[in-house]
């Protein structure tokens, strides 16, 4: 029975990676390999760029003779890699899960439902911290050789750590579960969460090149102080001496938190399965309602739906905020076209078309549009059975796109204008071109959804993340920015001034909107109605 | 008020629906009687403008909905088998939406709601989010949102289903009214009994095809109308 769940939640874990949720149609063959060299991509990125990091800091700190302070932070960035993507993850298997209702009603102990439960997350936990403790060990055995005692007890650890993050994880899940109970918009503060985390996550990213060299100057200070820290200088010392003492207290400080939180949760868990996840209750009164057209109650449900998804939200308008913090970069930066010219003088002559093209590209990552039909699910039939042509069904999801996206394309726009010193052509197409890029963005979404809709979705996770329309929009987008940059600084650098090409490349994005809009408005309909 | 001429629906190589007419005049409640995967609910989305179907045509109050849809649709309201509903949405926000779709006057509209939202005792729970509500309460918001342009054809797939004894009560009394006042109403059910006593008339599909239609006495005779659907089920 236990080894049916644990297989059901590793299914359910893989399936959620590589496949979308059970259908009798054939997912198709594209979607798979798109998504496939996605995550191929992102697993390489992340190997290099942690090799990369372990590999600046292994020779400089092991040969101080600090080599349990590179394990040390290794395990660090481990432990703080995993939190970071699977503390709501956690939170969800944990305290929100749909089905415990039905497994509970089975002939099933409940601690067999929470040990697979706690055995699919650590599963997950490995695998994000592979991601970094492998480069760890290889940077390591590039440099010094590998002992049978050493690797073994680098495995032990590996093996260890995940109790650490899920400790930590559940005790935030809980945290966080209690607070929702006690509010009622649960999306403001689950997003608001979810920006800290982000936020802190950028910041520390963009600080990395100070820490590392803080690292690489200062060992025996960083050092003295990490000895306080006792699991985790245990934990590098266990590794790079072999000291079996130190592992052992490291698996202390991993397993009796781990073994009290289980115990907590074993203990409570039918109860916290079982109890109704509390709201504040407010009685309606009756009072004047407002009245409005069919387009502007469209567009208003559309907006609803969006900001009551922090899956949502976090997930297909990132770029919103990237931008805005573009915008603020350029008031507190000033000339960012100076500060181009100074470190890349090849690009001195193109830096205010590189800022513009950077707003671009930031506006291309929105994906507010993409999963809109997908999203509609199960509740499909509403939009369908009402008096409303499809084409303006479809076109309130463009225009959901458009206010969310614009308002921070045109600030960072008029950032420009005002921190930049710009031709009036320039002018022209910082205010034009990113406006378009977002309507080209909004339109692509609806059109690609339209034809690669996915409505069998049980989690909206499914057509947000992982649907054929996201990923088509999402590289479309991002090529339609990149593509023609590339182009121009290949073969069209010598024939045509950057104006120029910045102007006709803003026609030929109008006139492909126009198509898509086009397209929307006189198949629009059809299509719709077809859909489900 | 809705003709059903000749609908033919295919799912691949199975016909759904085969060759289906029917006919339903103003003041009527009109049952649709059927097996598990009969043919009902394909029919009923057809006549919605929710499904397209492959021969035939059905027509509302003498349009058609295959070339008129809007129009079709500002004159019926869908009642589903399952209430899937904006869950991110509360209450009285749906049910503001759906007054806006079908342009309702704002006095109307306050009138109405308070009018069927005090009668399916739900007024108390419109501000909570749609989320919230049990399976009873998204039926009933489903109920309200159905009548709040008044249309003149209702049509409903199982529509008993999670309602309470009481709110069972208030709609056949509300589908009574509904058809007193001129309007029609086409629904299906599981529930013979129900069927057998709010009907006035009848249509019992088979496998796609309907098999006997008419009016309650026509169809059930001096039987009660469980053995005539258990016999026509076993032929």
């Amino acid at each position: 029975m236990l080894k049916a769940l644990i297989k059901t939640r590793l299914l359910a874990l893989f399936s959620s990676f590589f496949k979308g949720p059970k259908s009798k149609k054939k997912r198709n063959k594209v979607v798979t390999i798109l998504i496939g060299l996605l995550a191929l991509y992102i697993i390489a990125s992340l190997l290099m760029a942690f090799f990369g990091l372990f590999y600046s800091i292994c020779e400089p700190v092991c040969n101080s003779g600090y080599a349990w302070l590179y394990f040390s932070m290794a395990s660090i960035v481990a432990i703080a890699f995993s939190l970071l993507i699977s503390i709501f993850f956690t939170k969800a298997q944990l305290f929100d899960a749909q089905d415990n209702d039905l497994l509970l009603s089975m002939p099933i102990p409940p601690k067999y439902i929470l040990f697979s439960r706690f055995f699919m997350l650590i599963v997950f936990n490995y695998i994000i911290e592979l991601l970094i403790l492998a480069p760890a060990g290889v940077v390591y055995l590039m440099y010094y050789p590998a002992t049978v005692i050493g690797t073994i007890f680098f495995i032990l650890v590996f093996l260890l750590l995940p109790l650490i993050t899920q400790t930590l994880s559940c005790i935030f899940g809980w945290l966080l579960a209690i607070i929702e109970t006690r509010v009622r918009n649960k999306t403001f503060i689950s997003t608001g969460f979810s920006l800290i985390f982000l936020a802190t996550y950028f910041y520390f990213s963009s600080k990395m090149n100070e820490y590392h060299q803080a690292l690489i100057n200062n060992v025996d200070t960083i050092g003295l102080k990490m000895k306080s820290i006792l699991p985790i200088y245990h934990l590098g010392l266990a590794i790079a001496e072999k000291n079996t003492l130190s592992l052992l207290i490291f698996l202390l400080f991993a397993a009796i938190p781990f073994a009290i939180v289980y115990s907590i949760l074993s203990y409570s868990f039918v109860t916290i399965s079982t109890t109704k996840k509390g709201y504040r209750r407010i009685k309606y009164t009756h009072q004047p309602l407002k009245a409005g057209s069919a387009k502007s109650a469209l567009l208003k449900k559309e907006l609803r739906l969006f900001f009551s998804s922090t899956t949502y939200i976090m997930n297909a308008s990132l770029g919103v905020i990237f931008t805005l913090a573009f915008a603020v970069a350029l008031f507190i930066y000033g000339d960012l076209p100076n500060l181009i010219a100074q470190n890349m003088p090849q690009l001195a002559q193109y830096s205010n078309v590189l800022v513009i093209i950077s707003i671009c590209f930031l506006a291309s990552t929105n994906i507010i549009s993409a999963p809109s039909i997908s999203l509609e699910g199960k509740r499909l039939w509403i939009s369908q059975s009402l008096p409303i042509d499809g084409s303006d069904v479809l076109l309130a999801k463009v225009k959901m796109h458009l206010v969310i996206c614009l308002p921070s394309v045109l600030i960072a726009s008029l950032a420009c204008i005002i921190t930049m010193n710009l031709s009036l052509i320039q002018i022209f197409v910082v205010l034009i071109l990113p406006t378009m890029i977002v309507i080209f963005s909004a339109l692509l979404g609806v059109v690609v959804n339209m034809h690669f809709p996915k409505f069998d979705w049980v989690n909206e996770t499914v057509p947000i993340k992982q649907s054929m329309s996201t990923v088509i929009t999402m590289f479309t987008s991002m090529a339609v920015v990149l593509l023609p940059t590339v182009l121009y600084s290949a073969a069209l650098a010598q024939t045509l001034t950057i104006e120029l090409f910045m102007i006709i490349y803003t026609i030929v994005i109008i006139a492909l909107c126009l198509l898509m809009y086009r397209y929307l408005k006189t198949k629009g309909s059809i299509i719709f109605a077809s859909l489900g | 008020m809705l003709r059903i001429e000749h609908l033919t629906k295919k799912y691949g190589d199975k016909t759904a629906v085969d060759n289906l007419s029917l006919h339903i005049q103003k003041g009527m409640i009109y049952g649709f009687i059927g097996h598990n995967g009969a043919g009902k609910t394909t029919t009923i989305k057809a006549c919605c403008g929710i499904l397209q179907f492959d021969e035939g045509d059905i027509y509302i109050d003498g349009d058609s909905i295959k070339s008129e849809p809007l129009i079709c649709k500002s004159k019926i309201a869908y009642i589903p088998d399952n209430p899937y509903l904006y869950e991110f949405l509360s209450g009285i926000n749906y049910l503001n939406f759906i007054a806006d779709i079908f342009a309702v006057p704002q006095t109307e509209r306050e009138e109405r709601i308070k009018k069927y939202s005090d009668l399916l005792q739900l007024t108390d729970d419109l501000a909570q989010p749609i989320s919230t509500y049990s399976h009873g309460m998204k039926q009933k918001l489903v109920i309200i949102s159905a009548l709040i342009h008044e249309p003149k054809l209702l049509i409903m797939d199982e529509p008993f289903v999670g309602l309470d004894p009481k709110a069972t009560h208030q709609l056949k009394t509300l589908m009574r009214n509904i058809c007193d006042n001129g309007g029609a109403i086409f629904f299906s059910t599981h529930v013979l009994e129900v069927a057998e006593k709010l009907c006035d008339e009848v249509a019992i599909i088979k496998n796609g095809k309907l098999v006997i239609s008419g009016s309650m006495e026509e169809v059930k005779g001096n039987d009660s109308l469980e053995d005539v659907f258990l016999e026509l089920e076993v032929d």
